[in-house]
């Protein structure tokens, strides 16, 4: 042990590894709800500063079969930087510069730790547009975000972050660097291993840069809040709106729940009866979103909307979007435990799939709250608990499992966005089939044939 | 009071671990380890309060790494109060661990005996010269021993004079300069930068309230607001101070009681009637002073006629918003409009808004290295700010941002707020 901490110590300098308790254990959690049983710390906490450092710290964890979690904001909710006892938990977050931007090729390079939101006021600067908008893009951070795939809002127009992979440097599980991808968008060389390496969750190989597609910045947006009395008018206004040839940048659902609860606690003026809620919002030329807007209300009204707000002005639209982002707030009062899932089906089997929560939430008597990208039909069903409480967690467990099985049967996905770390593992096996679940096994064995990098996530190995 | 920490829970468990408080914490900024985000501290007092990580030294230390600059409540989407919790995990420290020894010298036997407090600040300039010596560019002293201060490190000299013996000497005695009869009567709590070390700060208050027709009373028996004991986790003198204050405030016939200081202002206001809401004797007079209590730039704003009479002063100033200014009292616009009253000057914002200044008092001396690269960050706002001048309305930052400014060899001028004004009224001697 103190031979390993001398190697860690020459390898990053002693000032970038942790290995007191009160350190260590401040690893053992991210933003899921999974937990380690005490006693499973890891064991050193190291912060390497370059790709040179985490090759060779994978060379050392490879001869030693140390496991390794890479690490960036420890915001994922799938349980995916939960450690195993004695790994080594590998922050990446000193690997933080922009390394390029490149506005004539609409390409930038940065390290994994840049934070999201840092990322994308530099390119807004010039511009230019980075999309994908995890709500936690304050302070999640790209290599955490290509690791997950993470998606946001913005996903029904733009896409999620693998649209926005051109290119990545990894670090396999021996320390060999290999370089995948490029900085063109048309690439055909070989299998696309960018792909392979975006969303897998740390199984892999370590993320030390990535080349990232960047587009234009919208010239304006506008936004919009329909209200309703039913899902049903709310889910067949998004259908209506895409069936008119109108893709919005952002379509956000919100349950009767939700709304209950964001009225009580900030007053923004929602019908405490409403059952829906839709928020919208479209980008581009100015003169096109004007007349969007008038078509996008007129359907709003026609499907049923009983009250249609358009934000006039940039204070108008924050606003609205400040009675989105109450919602969390407001739940957070109701419950000490908060909850997200992600599973997701097709748009056009939304209105089902609320029901089927709402049904669920009475069989297993769970408070649930819906709030939803609607445009990509990737539903939060937001369970509100209290942890302390054994014999309610119990509920919420088989609740969470009927809701994630609701949405296989709708041909959905158990998760859209959020990943499988160790939270939903179980489920991987019902949706992929085994023959693909297979083909991944091999994929992670061949390449981390002793299976040091993130062994208990994805496919649930070794999970204490 | 609580010596475990299980009054704490509800407040614990309301952390969901989203990991927000990542953007906002100025201590992670430097360090990048979980355990000193909002969020470690949080996990790491839950496992306490579960019986699993005992409530040691190192625990302890990774305590003392909190600011209190409240940065982290207003991001963290279920509003835990993280300075609140780490307050309450150093009490429980205190009452498990007990002090150590310069903090119990400090905080039980001379903050706390006004005997010895008094006997102390006579014997002061003789200590003074003992301990510390001038810098260099003739601005502030050096410590000349460790005293558990960095001694690189730049400190404001005890005045010659506290600003209350100033008071007695001559201020308390000067009839009110205006005609009118007075507008209102004021109570001036200093606190204790301003008596002792930044007594000019003092007079200026009571020059700039006077001429604007503010009769200004001096409760000379008032003490150290105790913010300092209590954000190191000793309740029990924090109770004791904080109690004599009320006795001395609470009595006096006065409209408002107005304060130049930050911290000082959210005792008052916040802290008190906090720490004594159980008390059956206190709890009322808690209140009362509370709604009584105004910071000096809130006050300022308030009189009808504070604009008359101000000139010019050239320079591009920028305002340093007090943590517990700003996030302690939601006091942002009344300096800012101050400072844009005073005909002349052109007022700059320091970006990032509202970051600490990495002062937070005694942290400062704990833990000098991270304390300086906090404020080296605010120096980079200051620098690129293209100011000349730097107002805040907390001595303890004006004296952290100096320390920073002279280190980079910068020629930027560091003022209070009420000073600034009342060198615009032409009144400063
Ligand atoms: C309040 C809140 C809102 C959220 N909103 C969204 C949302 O809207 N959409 C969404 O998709 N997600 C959302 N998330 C989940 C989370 O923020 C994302 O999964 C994010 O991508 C995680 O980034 P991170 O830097 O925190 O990574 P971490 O949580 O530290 O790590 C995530 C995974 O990536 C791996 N990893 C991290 N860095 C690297 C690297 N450099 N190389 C290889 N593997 C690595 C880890 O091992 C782990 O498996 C939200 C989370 C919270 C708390």
């Amino acid at each position: 042990m103190t031979q390993l901490l001398d190697e860690l110590y020459n390898i990053v300098g002693r000032e970038h590894v942790y290995s007191a308790y009160s350190d260590r254990y401040c690893y053992t959690y991210d933003a899921s709800f999974c937990t380690v049983q005490s006693g499973n710390l890891p064991a050193f906490i190291v912060h390497p500063g370059s790709v040179e450092e985490v090759s060779q710290l994978m060379q050392l964890a490879n001869r030693e079969k140390i496991p390794v979690i890479p690490r960036g904001a420890g915001s994922n909710v799938s349980g995916g930087t939960i450690p195993v006892r004695d790994c080594m938990v590998m922050v990446l977050t000193r690997l933080n510069r922009i390394l390029e931007i490149d506005s004539r090729n609409l390409v930038a390079v940065v390290e994994p730790g840049v934070v999201t939101g840092v990322f994308q006021q530099e390119v807004e600067k010039l511009g230019l547009f980075y999309p994908p908008d995890p709500a936690s893009l304050p302070f999640s951070t790209l290599g955490g975000n290509a690791a997950e795939c993470a998606g946001g809002p913005r996903g029904v127009k733009y896409g999620v972050t693998r649209d926005y992979v051109l290119g990545l440097q990894v670090v396999l599980p021996d320390g060999q660097i290999v370089e995948t991808g490029g900085r063109t968008l048309k690439n055909v060389a070989g299998y696309d291993l960018t792909r392979l390496f975006v969303g897998s969750e740390g199984t892999l190989g370590i993320i030390t840069r990535i080349t990232l597609r960047l587009i234009p910045l919208p010239e304006a947006k506008q936004t919009m809040l329909a209200v309703y009395d039913s899902v049903d008018g709310a889910a067949e206004t998004v259908a209506a709106v895409i069936s008119a040839g109108i893709i919005p940048a952002t379509l956000e659902f919100l349950d009767q729940v939700y709304i209950k609860n964001i009225e009580e606690y900030a007053h923004v003026g929602f019908p405490l009866d409403a059952a829906a809620v839709l928020l919208i919002e479209v980008d581009g030329d100015p003169a096109v979103i004007e007349k969007q807007v008038v078509k996008i209300e007129k359907i709003c009204r026609q499907q049923g909307a009983t009250q249609v707000r358009v934000a006039r002005t940039s204070q108008e639209a924050g606003d609205l979007w400040q009675a989105r982002r109450a919602a969390f707030g407001a739940l957070a009062r109701l419950k000490p435990t908060v909850i997200g899932e992600d599973a997701t089906v097709p748009r056009t089997n939304l209105p089902e799939m609320v029901k089927r929560i709402r049904r669920i939430a009475e069989e297993f008597d769970v408070l649930i709250a819906v709030v939803g990208h609607a445009g990509d039909g990737n539903l939060h069903a937001t369970f509100l608990c209290d942890e302390r409480d054994q014999e309610e967690m119990a509920r919420v467990d088989q609740a969470i499992a009927a809701v994630i099985n609701a949405a296989l049967a709708l041909q959905g996905t158990v998760s859209g966005e959020h990943g499988i770390g160790r939270m939903k593992s179980g489920f991987l096996a019902r949706q992929l089939g085994p023959a693909a679940l297979g083909l991944m096994r091999n994929i992670k064995r061949t390449l981390d044939p002793n299976n040091i990098l993130n062994p208990a996530v994805m496919f649930g190995e070794g999970q204490e | 009071m609580n010596s475990d920490l299980s009054y704490l829970e509800n407040e614990i468990v309301k952390c969901i671990r989203c990991g927000a408080c990542q953007s906002a914490c100025p201590v992670f900024r430097e360090t990048g380890n979980e355990s000193s985000v909002a969020r470690g501290k949080v996990r790491l007092l839950r496992s306490a309060l579960q019986g699993e990580t005992p409530l040691n030294p190192e625990l302890s230390d990774r305590m003392s790494l909190c600011l209190m600059c409240k940065a982290c409540t207003p991001v963290c989407p279920s509003g835990v109060k993280t300075d609140k919790l780490v307050a309450g995990a150093r009490a429980a420290a205190v009452a498990t661990l007990g002090l150590s020894w310069p903090k119990r010298l400090v905080f039980r036997v001379a903050l706390k005996q006004r005997g010895i407090f008094r006997w102390g600040l006579k014997m002061g300039s003789l200590v003074r010269k003992l301990l510390f010596r001038p810098h260099p560019s003739g601005s502030g002293v050096l410590p000349r021993v460790p005293l558990g201060i960095d001694r690189r490190r730049l400190l404001q000299p005890l005045a010659p004079h506290t600003f209350a013996e100033e008071y007695q000497k001559s201020m308390g005695f000067k009839t009110v300069p205006t005609a009118k009869p007075a507008a209102a009567r004021v109570a001036l709590f200093t606190g204790c930068m301003v008596n002792y070390l930044y007594v000019d700060t003092g007079k200026a208050v009571v020059r700039v309230l006077r001429r604007n027709g503010v009769e200004v009373v001096y409760p000379a028996d008032q003490h150290c607001c105790g913010t300092p004991v209590r954000v190191n986790g000793d309740l029990e003198t924090a109770v004791e101070i904080s109690k004599h204050n009320l006795d001395v405030l609470y009595r006096l016939d006065v409209d408002f009681i107005v304060t130049p200081c930050a911290s000082c202002g959210l005792a008052l206001k916040q802290e008190y009637p906090e720490l004594l809401k159980a008390d059956r004797d206190y709890a009322a007079k808690a209140a009362a002073v509370s709604a009584k209590t105004r910071d000096f730039a809130e006050y300022m704003v308030t009189l009808p006629d504070w604009q008359q009479g101000l000139t010019a002063l050239p320079g591009i100033i920028t305002y340093h918003d007090p943590c517990h200014l700003a996030r302690g009292q939601g006091i942002r616009q009344e300096p800012r409009s101050l400072l844009q009253g005073i005909p002349g000057v052109s007022v700059v914002e320091l970006m990032p808004k509202e970051q600490c200044c990495g002062s937070a008092g005694s942290f400062s001396l704990s833990h000098p290295d991270l304390s300086r690269r906090i404020g080296g960050r605010r120096i980079d706002s200051v620098e690129q700010s293209g100011a000349d001048t730097v107002v805040s309305g907390c001595s303890a930052c004006l004296m952290q941002l100096r320390d920073g400014i002279i280190r980079r060899r910068l020629k930027v001028e560091t003022v209070h707020i009420a000073e600034l004004l009342d060198r615009s009224y032409g009144s400063a001697d």
